[in-house]
């Protein structure tokens, strides 16, 4: 990081000196970002050079033996016959996620904020954050007792709607809408709370000024609370897009099986699979760096786009 | 805005590129560390009489199963007989040890002494090339408790655990006996039916039905079951697989009876057996979870059904298991039956396999390696082995003399850990299953034996690798494969696939390598079998 | 509670009322929904052995006893497991949200030069890592392996948290800044005096964030530790957990049933052991959410 101001004390003189002048100006600041620079540099670019791994078949017992393969490994993730419909998966479900799961959070936080009992509202503010505290392997464990094929009382549930027997967790119609309603289930509490720390940072005289120009509830609500915190949202957002490519291993891997393979099985569990046969990091850090840059362009495309609009963007 | 993203990004390029310069400098001073040969394993003269070393030895010790805590009473007693500092590194549970395994094998100076580990086959070798390990085959020689115990079960087992030229870089850790399930079968719902117990599929297959549609529990609901068992695991159907057609129906690669190597997924007998099932499934006679992943244990624990292919071991009393079940079903009765027959004439138990699922291994840089080892062969002593995986006598176990004992403190139980006794330390560095394993009551023991001698003619199909990381065409393939045959079977099973689609399945398995894998299977496990035969000739007593 | 908003209460439409009823009863459909699985949890945690091995749904105990937690507060790793994970998340809390603040201050203005290309540096940091191994070898050039520095370091700031952070403060009004600017105040002096007080809601979010996240860390002391004495809390709860693997289980190896049977229990109760402390700091943060709105409340 620090090697990047370099170049800016070279070259075009007057510029330079401007950004001099206002770098000496504002010193401080620089102070400031100190402890950041070191931390960012030592402990994230430092261990960067780990990413070489993906171009090399790596022996990370003997790493004088590991050889440069080049694009390989890509290759070898690519031209797997499954890794179309695996990809196709993946986005599938995590688009789902985003479009079914992103604005619930903002909802919930909107309509808490309209109740006017306090006790009320910290108390089941309290209790939505619970579900973001079980692990998907406790939780999955209550997911599978409820959706017993046999005796589980969802299951149960739904056979007596339907008529017949309808098993969640072994039927490729089923299992996705599972999963994104589980998803959300876990997250959208927890989810809530940066909306809430936007929301507490509102202007109170903001309300008062409209309700005594004669808004109701439902006006304060779209016209101050909501774009009060559209750049919370619009943040959250982009970097959500970035995730376009973790449909999330962990409740795949501990709810999934064969039967719903041609609709669950995503990137990483795939990866995983092939891994149990082979401890290949080299295989596994090239499908992680194939996701990441994905990711990467993602969140600048969408980062773009929320400027164009109007409005901030991550950088 | 665009310059300045693709500046960032060639600077972000740039930057992990000079770091990685450093990186790789880093990566050859380690490798510096430890040499590229092959290490010659010291041998001393004469036998080291581990309990008298003046010398105090450090040995840190890799483990999973079996470590409560430190400085428990068992390890000070290691500690005081061999004059030990024992330094316990615990791996933190099954779905991490293997990242952990890898960095400390990756690291000189951390690297224990003496490491376990499983599955790891791909890293085994890279350990070997590297010299990590020491070749244990000249203590073994010396040193004879642990390499008779494996003899006595199977010369298998050291074949296995050896390389092509003999050497041993690493010790089987556990072996489970040479077949562990049984059939279970309700035999007070037998009686309250007027039932025979079944002797071939087909009577089987009937009691199923009758425990399902016939009320065998006398309650006047319709709340029962034929058969139930591990969900989602192709060994519950066993009874089947073995009795359908020729009994080749494993869904794995097997060893035909000329020699040759077939995929048991894709054979006539795989499709009849497939199609029984999937009838008793529809039939409502399996129970419906038994598609998903469902606990043997738990299921058991529940009841309801009447047939099972399970563990030997719930034969024990002490059987937490069964006590459950019983506790909340009175008056029923679970027996072990004899494999039914199916179409061929030779029913078999489903045979386990030979070689240990993990073992251990000393590394480069323990200072004494054949200490070490004859430490660990000392401990593997009947009487020495009784201690430190049961304890101390009339605390822990009771022996009631007629070669019956009582468990009063499990390694697993509250007390261990409370009191730090440590019993059951280093629990997978090497465990014996003989008449030292008194967890077991004589008549499991007789039973064991049974299955096992009902289980040979099937073992002689199984496939069992020396050295799995040299099958390479395997690793490239054989996930694809083993994904098409669990969607297509289990989809058959549970009914959302049809047999009519067989024809289709073999196509896909044939278009995703299934001859290639063969093939390799032939060249390399060829060539292992012959070696096997050599290997069992010569050590056969 | 004096300082409720005023004003709003005037007037209320038929709608409004509506809503407000429809508000309250959803909000407690949801919570119930929400609190079931902790519920089940916690029931299950005091259920006796063959009760839970039998499953289904848990409303109450069944075969109500406290052994499972015997079991797991008789075992004094769960005691150095706490001693370790409350310094490692109080330490890391503390320096974790004040660097993440310092960091992303600084990157929240616009016009200070690089502050851009050190965003987008940061920002490359949350999709690209160097994986396990480099990380593992840089604790070990720093000799910070089997210490319980090795847990707090590595996380200290995260590349979202500084995003967060950074967002808030942009929105953050400049004049406040330029008076004090005026009245002689360097940017360090501001920063600590006017904008960290203004911006509690987002440093209790953020507090909370990371000290949520290393509480519940589990895989530095799975890298980084080998002394098990010195585990964090959730490393000592998925030991305990530790259940038959599928290799002894397709080798046929059955570990004592006992082990089998109890696990539900001993994981229903490791959970709460684990979530309840962490639970118990939430309504202190919380208290800031709400006080956000309060303070505005008075001056206004």
């Amino acid at each position: 990081m620090a090697a990047s101001k370099n170049p800016a004390a070279e070259g075009w003189s007057d510029k330079c000196k401007r950004i001099g002048r206002e770098m000496v100006k504002r010193r401080w600041m620089y102070f400031l970002l100190i402890p950041g620079i070191i931390f960012f540099t030592l402990f994230k670019y430092v261990p960067m050079y780990g990413l070489k791994i993906a171009f090399m078949d790596y022996n990370q017992y003997n790493p004088s033996q590991s050889t440069w393969v080049g694009l390989d490994q890509f290759i070898k993730l690519f031209s797997k016959r499954s890794f179309i419909p695996v990809l196709r998966n993946t986005v599938v479900i995590s688009l789902l996620k985003l479009i079914i799961g992103f604005p619930i959070p903002v909802i919930l936080a909107l309509m808490m904020n309209e109740m006017r009992n306090l006790k009320f509202k910290k108390v089941s503010q309290t209790l939505l954050y619970l579900p973001h505290f079980i692990s998907w392997v406790i939780l999955s464990g209550i997911i599978m007792t409820l959706l017993d094929a046999d005796n589980g009382l969802i299951t149960t549930f739904i056979n007596k709607i339907a008529g017949s027997r309808i098993m969640v967790l072994t039927d490729s119609k089923w299992f996705v809408p599972m999963l994104i309603v589980t998803d959300i289930y876990k997250g959208m509490g927890w989810g809530t709370i940066l909306y809430f720390a936007a929301i507490s940072g509102i202007d109170p005289q903001l309300y008062e000024a409209a309700s005594i120009d004669g808004a109701g509830r439902w006006k304060q609500a779209t016209n101050i609370t909501l774009p009060s915190i559209i750049p919370t949202i619009v943040v959250v957002f982009i970097m959500n897009c970035g995730n376009i490519l973790n449909a999330g291993f962990d409740q795949i891997f501990m709810l999934y099986s064969s039967h719903v393979y041609d609709v669950a099985d995503i990137i990483d569990t795939y990866v995983y699979r092939m891994g149990i046969e082979k401890n290949d990091y080299s295989f596994s850090t090239a499908a992680g760096m194939f996701k990441s840059v994905v990711a990467f362009v993602l969140i600048l495309i969408v980062n773009k786009i929320a400027k164009k609009t109007g409005n901030e963007g991550l950088f | 805005m665009k310059k300045k993203v693709v500046a960032m990004v060639l600077a972000g390029t740039m930057i992990a590129g000079i770091l990685s310069g450093c990186g790789g400098d880093g990566g050859a001073n380690q490798s510096t560390g430890s040499q590229n040969t092959a290490t010659q394993t010291p041998v001393s003269d004469e036998k080291i009489d581990v309990l008298n070393q003046s010398e105090k030895m450090k040995l840190s010790v890799v483990c999973l199963q079996g470590y409560t805590q430190p400085d428990s009473e068992m390890e000070k007693w290691m500690e005081e007989r061999y004059n030990l500092d024992i330094e316990v590194i615990a791996l933190p549970g099954w779905s991490d040890a293997t990242a952990k395994i890898t960095l400390l094998m990756g690291d000189e100076t951390q690297r224990p002494d003496i490491i376990w580990w499983w599955n790891m086959e791909d890293d085994f070798t890279k350990w070997v090339d590297a010299g990590l390990l020491v070749d244990v085959a000249p203590y073994m020689d010396k040193y004879t408790v642990m390499r008779d115990y494996y003899n006595s079960i199977d010369p298998g087992v050291l074949f296995y655990a050896s390389n092509e030229d003999g050497a041993m870089y690493r010790i089987p850790g556990d072996v489970a006996e040479p077949a562990c399930e049984v059939l279970w079968i309700r035999q007070d719902w037998l009686d309250n039916l007027n039932l025979e117990v079944p002797t071939t599929l087909d009577e089987l297959e009937a009691c199923m039905y009758a425990f399902t549609n016939d009320d065998p529990d006398g309650n006047g609901i319709d709340d029962t079951y034929g058969l139930s068992g591990d969900g989602y695991d192709f060994r519950s159907f066993w009874p089947w697989i073995q009795g359908c057609g020729e009994g080749k129906g494993w869904m794995e690669f097997i060893k035909d009876d000329d020699g040759s190597y077939v995929y048991g997924a894709a054979t006539e007998d795989c499709k009849t057996w497939l199609g029984r099932v999937a009838k008793l499934y529809a039939d409502g006679v399996i129970k419906s979870n038994m598609i998903t992943d469902t606990d043997r244990d738990e299921e058991m624990a529940n009841g309801g059904f009447g047939v099972t292919y399970s563990w030997v071991t719930w034969n024990n009393p002490s059987s937490g298991t069964m006590q459950s079940f019983y506790a909340s079903n009175p008056g029923a009765k679970w027996v072990p039956i004899d494999m039914v027959k199916g179409d061929n004439d030779h029913p078999q138990d489903n045979p386990a396999s030979i070689g240990a699922w993990c073992y251990f291994g000393i590394t480069n840089v323990c200072s004494d390696p054949e200490r070490a080892y004859a430490i660990f062969d000392d401990m593997a002593q009947p009487e020495n082995y009784l201690h430190k995986r049961f304890g101390v006598e009339g605390r822990d176990y009771i022996d009631n003399g007629d070669g019956s004992y009582e468990i009063i403190h499990a390694g697993d139980g509250a007390e261990n850990t409370e009191n730090n006794y440590g019993i059951n330390l280093f629990q997978d560095l090497f465990s014996r299953k003989d008449a030292c394993n008194i967890a077991n009551t004589k008549e499991t023991n007789d039973l064991f034996e049974k299955v096992k001698e009902s289980s040979r003619e099937a073992y002689a199909h199984k496939i069992e690798k020396r050295n799995p990381a040299a099958y390479t065409v395997n690793a490239e393939l054989g996930t694809d494969i083993g994904d098409m045959m669990k969607e297509y079977a289990w989809g058959v099973i549970g009914g959302n696939k049809s047999l009519d689609d067989w024809d289709s399945y073999i196509k896909d398995l044939e278009n995703a390598g299934l001859q290639d894998i063969i093939d390799e299977l032939t060249q390399i496990h060829g060539a292992q079998a012959e070696q096997y035969e050599k290997y069992m000739q010569e050590h056969a007593n | 509670m004096k300082n409720k908003i005023s004003g709003t209460t005037i007037r209320r439409s038929n709608g409004e009322r509506a809503f407000s009823i429809f508000n309250y009863i959803f909000f407690t459909v949801l919570c119930v929904i929400m609190v079931y699985p902790f519920w089940h949890v916690v029931m299950m945690s005091f259920s006796s052995v063959e009760a839970t091995a039998r499953g289904g749904v848990f409303l109450w105990p069944k075969g109500f006893n406290l052994d499972t937690y015997a079991k797991v507060f008789r075992d004094p790793s769960i005691w150095t497991g706490y001693t370790t994970t409350l310094l490692v998340t109080i330490a890391s809390t503390i320096l974790g949200t004040l660097f993440t603040a310092t960091t992303a201050y600084p990157l929240s203005k616009k016009d200070l030069p690089f502050s851009k290309t050190l965003s987008l540096l940061v920002l490359f940091t949350m999709l690209f890592s160097g994986g396990m191994i480099p990380g593992y070898l840089l604790m070990k050039n720093l000799h910070l392996i089997d210490n319980r520095w090795s847990l707090i370091l590595p996380g200290l700031i995260s590349a979202y948290n500084v995003i967060i952070m950074k967002s808030n403060f942009q929105t953050m009004p400049e004049s406040l800044e330029e008076s004090a600017r005026l009245d002689g105040a360097n940017d360090v002096t501001i920063f600590w005096k006017i904008i960290m007080p203004l911006s509690k809601a987002t440093v209790a979010t953020i507090a909370l964030f990371t000290a949520v996240g290393y509480w519940n860390d589990y895989f530095s002391s799975v890298l980084y530790i080998n002394s098990k004495d010195k585990w964090a809390l959730q490393a000592v709860l998925r030991y305990m957990l530790t259940n038959t693997n599928q290799a002894m289980q397709s080798a046929g190896v059955t570990v004592a049933a006992t082990t089998n049977v109890t696990a539900a229990t001993i994981k229903a109760a490791s959970v709460v052991v684990a979530t309840v402390p962490i639970l118990c700091v939430y309504p202190f943060v919380q208290k800031y959410f709400v006080k956000g709105v309060m303070i505005g409340g008075v001056k206004g």
